[in-house]
């Protein structure tokens, strides 16, 4: 056998992802050629192991505790929607209330806000090459101070 | 799609979406913490979700993102980038695989309950990972590994293959040592 | 020698490197894409220092320049702590940012409100970072000097200049002992935008209280600002994110290539953020099916290039806003208006 099977088509004839004429020259050759049946019992043995490797169920109180949230609909908001439409975690909110601020939707004719997009520049631009770190920072954290503070974190002298 | 129908698929597909992100993760705690961001991040995008497609991809893919965000966040204790080109030679595949970085305690505790397989797994560039995972673990085909990783099908083969050479080489050098850290 | 995978290699290797390359008594200056780097690594050593941070950002109505400043307290400790007091101007502390490498805390001093996210960090990168390199090299010339001080302290200045017009240039002041950038500046020529940061005390320590760099996740009524925590799309994905055959390119005029986009919700219209790098500077596209509320300051003018729609100055950089049928844009960046009316002109 001069040229042997290539590793990506062994695989693929592992997983049953040949196209029927690949697969029947797979087949052909593997069946004549020692090493390349080697490799695939090789890969074969390892798929084997994965796929019977004890599947893991999510811990009983993760669940309780992703049930929970869907029906208090405590983290069903938007992000970066103004403070107006927020709920601050650990408030119950009742879940026709959540259903109905998901659904929320802007009046029409309503221009989007401009801030979220301006917070979002801001941060890409922190995370550029030749960050300007501590203008950056500054522009961002006064921009997040915008976003979530209330009349008093604002009120000058 | 009301909020309970999507309660309800959500709530079906916990276990696929813990499972999947326990062996990305290899361990519980990040499991959990992965579990419940991609959790956040499916109920935000709740309205993106189009009821004819396949619930449990667009939610193992949405997981596979956060995996990969989080992955970028820890990087820089590793020295791989997360897409690295398959070497051309058998000497380069040790490039790929990075030192283990637990210490000596962690992994006399570990030895007991992980087996090497989920050790090996571990040492796998994320990407491989993903791939082998997906189609191994969770039984997912080559379409479907492609929409969950959004890359085209070629890669999703090449990735496969790759990540399978890389398992075995790390199993073997685990086995080699005993399970211990080399 | 394996190649270098390594986004950031440390500051000592480089440090040691660039010693190796500055011979003692001789004015040797460093390699600057070796000095570059160098920078760029997170810092070999704790430090502490105060700060002044300046921006200029376009003129008013009535014809002055804009200016703003802030002082801050910076305290870091590697590889990725950082906090900062920022200081309103009575030198009282008004907000504190703080990072741990993993989550990000801003408090309100005030209000005594926290807002958490996660971390900026420099290393979520989508564009691998030896194209990103070599996306900035392509798009700017090196040029290094010596002979300055900032902070008291002996530096090399670093000079990166945009090779197309309308374009910032930067210039870092780079700390000879640590590798600290103890100062950078961005400006534009001929122009009344720039924004600078500079150290006014530095100091290096032994070590950091690591009690700076708590961020406490605890305190009732904390805000988890989830949108501190944006995704990292192709154009692919955010194409099949939003069923929409998205016109967003993949390259923009002036060297700026697509990095990643991400998708969020405000006020239940998605917002598609397509961010453009040329290594240096940065450029935002936001494509929403609605229109975005203007900037509050004065309409800038039109230079050479006509503009598509109203071009305004904000704190982040420009903003150009325009309509192509239903589909409304709104660009940031900090290049000029010439150049951002062609950018926005490449846009289908």
């Amino acid at each position: 056998m001069n040229t042997h099977i290539v590793g990506v088509e062994i695989s693929a004839f592992l997983d049953g992802a040949l196209a029927v004429e690949d697969r029947a020259r797979v087949d052909a050759h593997v069946s004549a050629c020692p090493q390349c049946r080697a490799e695939l019992e090789s890969l074969r043995h390892l798929k084997l192991a994965l796929s019977s490797a004890p599947r893991r169920n999510m811990p009983a109180d993760l669940a309780l505790e992703l049930e929970r949230r869907l029906v208090t609909g405590a983290r069903w908001w938007t992000p970066l929607a103004r403070p107006a439409f927020w709920i601050p975690a650990g408030a119950v909110a009742s879940a026709a209330l959540a259903v109905g601020l998901w659904l929320r939707a802007s009046a029409p004719g309503e221009e989007i806000p401009l801030e979220p997009l301006l917070a979002a520049h801001s941060r890409y631009s922190a995370e550029a090459l030749v960050p300007e770190e501590n203008s950056v920072a500054a522009n961002y954290s006064a921009q997040m101070t915008s976003l979530y503070a209330d009349a008093s974190d604002s009120e000058a002298e | 799609m009301d909020a309970q129908t999507f309660a309800g698929l959500i709530a079906r597909a916990g276990d696929k979406a813990y499972n999947f992100a326990y062996r990305l993760a290899g361990n519980e705690s990040d499991a959990r913490d992965l579990v419940q961001e991609a959790f956040t991040r499916a109920l935000e995008h709740a309205e993106s979700y189009d009821p004819t497609r396949p619930f449990d991809s667009w939610l193992l893919r949405i997981l596979h993102n956060v995996f990969l965000d989080a992955m970028r966040r820890h990087s820089h204790s590793r020295t791989l980038s997360l897409d690295a080109p398959a070497p051309t030679q058998e000497s380069g595949w040790s490039d790929l695989l990075p030192e283990d970085a637990e210490s000596a305690s962690d992994e006399l505790i570990r030895r007991e309950s992980l087996d090497l397989l989920q050790k090996a797994l571990k040492r796998l560039p994320l990407l491989y990972k993903s791939a082998v995972v997906l189609c191994d673990i969770e039984g997912l085909s080559y379409e479907e590994i492609a929409k969950v990783t959004a890359v085209p099908v070629g890669t999703v083969r090449s990735r496969i293959h790759q990540g399978r050479l890389l398992l075995r080489r790390a199993y073997e050098e685990l086995e080699k040592s005993g399970g211990r850290v080399s | 020698m394996p190649t270098p995978r390594t986004a950031r290699p440390s500051k000592a290797l480089l440090a040691a490197l660039l010693a190796a390359g500055v011979r003692a008594g001789a004015e040797r200056l460093p390699e600057p894409s070796a000095l570059l780097d160098a920078a760029l690594a997170p810092p070999a050593v704790p430090y502490q220092g105060r700060v002044m941070v300046a921006q200029w950002y376009g003129r008013a109505r009535t014809g002055e320049l804009m200016t703003s400043a802030e002082e801050m307290v910076v305290h870091v400790s590697p590889p990725d702590r950082v906090r900062r007091e920022f200081l309103a101007p009575d030198d009282s502390v008004a907000r504190v940012s703080i990072s741990d490498g993993d989550q990000e805390s801003v408090l309100l001093i005030r209000s005594g409100k926290t807002v958490l996210g996660n971390a900026l960090r420099a290393d979520d990168k989508v564009l691998p970072a030896m194209l990103e390199r070599e996306t900035l090299m392509s798009n700017y010339d090196l040029s290094v000097s010596s002979g300055e001080t900032v902070a008291g302290r002996p530096v090399w200045r670093l000079t990166l200049a945009p090779k197309v017009d309308g374009k910032s240039w930067q210039t870092l002041w780079v700390d000879a002992e640590t590798k600290v950038v103890l100062g950078s500046k961005r400006w534009q020529p001929k122009r009344p935008f720039a924004s600078e940061a500079r150290f006014l005390s530095f100091e290096p320590r032994k070590v950091q209280d690591p009690e700076l760099f708590r961020v406490d996740d605890s305190t009732a009524g904390a805000i988890q600002a989830r949108g501190l925590a944006p995704e990292f799309l192709t154009l692919d994905q955010l194409r099949e994110r939003t069923g929409a055959a998205s016109r967003l390119p993949d390259s923009l005029p002036g060297g700026f290539v697509f990095e990643s986009a991400d998708l969020f919700m405000v006020r239940k219209s998605p917002i598609r953020h397509a961010r453009y790098t040329d290594g240096l500077s940065v450029l935002s596209v936001f494509e929403t099916d609605r229109p975005v509320s203007l900037p509050k300051s004065a309409s800038i003018p039109a230079g050479r290039e006509p503009l598509p729609g109203p071009l305004r100055a904000s704190l982040s950089g420009k903003v150009l806003q325009w309509k192509i049928g239903a589909r409304h844009y709104t660009m940031m960046g900090d290049v000029s208006r010439d150049l951002m009316a062609e950018i926005a002109k490449a846009l289908p």
